[in-house]
């Protein structure tokens, strides 16, 4: 009985000997492949940041929108002055004078030979 | 066309369109002033001319590009315009306008175009949101994939500038005209307006101008079959294909040529209940055109109608 109870329990000892060996190794890769993880988790980090800071670094002072006025008949070099993007909405149909038309002949009177034409260009 | 008495009206070619500027007698020689300020805007923002400086800001893509205070104004004014009408009107049509067949300069362009079907209609990809300008260092960056097309409005702006130049050098009266897109300053001697023709399908009325600029867009030129379809310049950002409107042409006027030119432009693509509205809160006159020759008045456009007898 006492033998047959030792040889059970080594039995018991060995099998659990056994499924600690066969545990052992997945558990060494499922480390070894947590830290491959972290590994690329910073390296994605790291790329995320750099690819951020590539385009930041293409829009960095750069804005849409942005108008200016009054630039030189001959296209020479002339300061532009920054505007943010709603006064450039607000300001491009606002230029000072606006049109204005003649009463003309109503019909009554000659109209005098046109000097230009607005044809569809 | 005929210049005023006391006046001559002179002519060119420049910017892919016919150039006149109607001017005092005693002043005629500044005539050649405007024609080297369009040459150099045509050498500068021709996207037909690989060497321009518009086709190597196109090329670049992707990356910033310094530009000139030329080229960077007339985008950053363009940008500015798409803003306004709310993408109504978008500089960053160039692709659409290729796709369509448009890949060179009108005068070279054939009556059909040959190519496979257009690619149908989409959205423009980013639109004029992927040009981004960098006022300090004046450089234009245009995201990759993005092209510009700034025939229309840099048209519009020589004439404002040519306009600006000629009042700066003391001329008391002087008219500047591009492809139909026209601005003056100052009167005729003895004349209460300038007198403009608005041809219509139908007809050809006089419209009496005292200050300001006209523009009209329409489809009555600049047309070409593409693969077998009627395709035209006139780009819907919307669909970045040929516009579909119930207007034949659209004249606008405002105080500058480039307001005008962009105005008639987005005007043209609005619905019909869409036009008055808007024209309104922008404080535009306009003349819808429709092709069965009808006509509508919108603003502060002259609503007696002189026709011009030839």
């Amino acid at each position: 009985m006492g033998r047959c109870h030792q040889s059970g329990v080594k039995a018991e000892v060995d099998d659990v000997v056994d499924v600690q060996a066969r545990s052992e190794a997945p558990a060494a890769a499922r480390e070894d492949a947590a830290a491959r993880v972290r590994r690329l988790k910073s390296w994605s980090f790291a790329g995320s940041v750099a690819a951020f800071g590539a385009f930041a670094a293409l829009a960095a002072g750069h804005v849409i929108g942005v108008t200016s006025h009054g630039a030189s008949a001959a296209g020479s070099a002339s300061s532009v002055p920054p505007f943010g993007s709603s006064q450039s909405a607000r300001t491009f149909f606002g230029s000072n004078g606006g049109v204005s038309f003649g009463q003309g002949s109503g019909g009554a009177g000659a109209v005098a030979p046109p000097a230009a034409s607005t044809a569809v260009s | 066309m005929l210049a005023p008495q006391g006046m001559v009206r002179q002519t060119a070619r420049a910017m892919g369109t016919e150039l006149a500027v109607v001017l005092p007698d005693g002043r005629a020689d500044l005539a050649g002033g405007v024609w080297r300020l369009f040459a150099h805007w045509e050498a500068a923002l021709s996207r037909f001319r690989a060497d321009s400086e518009l086709s190597r800001l196109n090329r670049s893509a992707g990356r910033p590009f310094a530009a000139s205070a030329l080229l960077f104004d007339v985008v950053a004014t363009a940008v500015a315009a798409a803003e306004a009408t709310g993408g109504l009107y978008d500089p960053t049509i160039l692709h659409a306008l290729v796709a369509a067949g448009y890949d060179r300069s009108f005068d070279e362009l054939p009556a059909d175009v040959p190519g496979g079907p257009m690619p149908g209609p989409h959205p423009l990809r980013e639109g004029w949101r992927a040009v981004l300008l960098h006022p300090v260092h004046r450089t234009i960056a245009l995201a990759p994939g993005v092209g510009i097309d700034l025939g229309g409005i840099a048209k519009g702006m020589a004439v404002d500038a040519a306009i600006d130049a000629l009042a700066a050098a003391g001329v008391d009266a002087a008219l500047v005209e591009a492809g139909g897109d026209l601005r003056v300053t100052g009167l005729p001697p003895g004349e209460r307006a300038w007198t403009i023709a608005v041809p219509t399908p139908t007809a050809t009325y006089a419209v009496p101008l005292v200050r300001g600029a006209l523009a009209t867009s329409g489809v009555a030129r600049r047309r070409w079959q593409r693969a077998g379809r009627p395709a035209h310049h006139l780009i819907d950002p919307r669909t970045a294909e040929p516009a579909r409107s119930s207007a034949w042409a659209v004249s606008v006027g405002a105080a500058t040529c480039r307001e005008a030119e962009v105005a008639a432009k987005a005007l043209f693509l609005l619905d019909d209940e869409a036009r008055g509205p808007w024209a309104r809160e922008r404080g535009l006159a306009a003349l819808v055109q429709r092709p069965d020759g009808g006509t509508e008045a919108l603003g502060a456009w002259p609503r007696a109608k002189q026709e011009v007898t030839r």
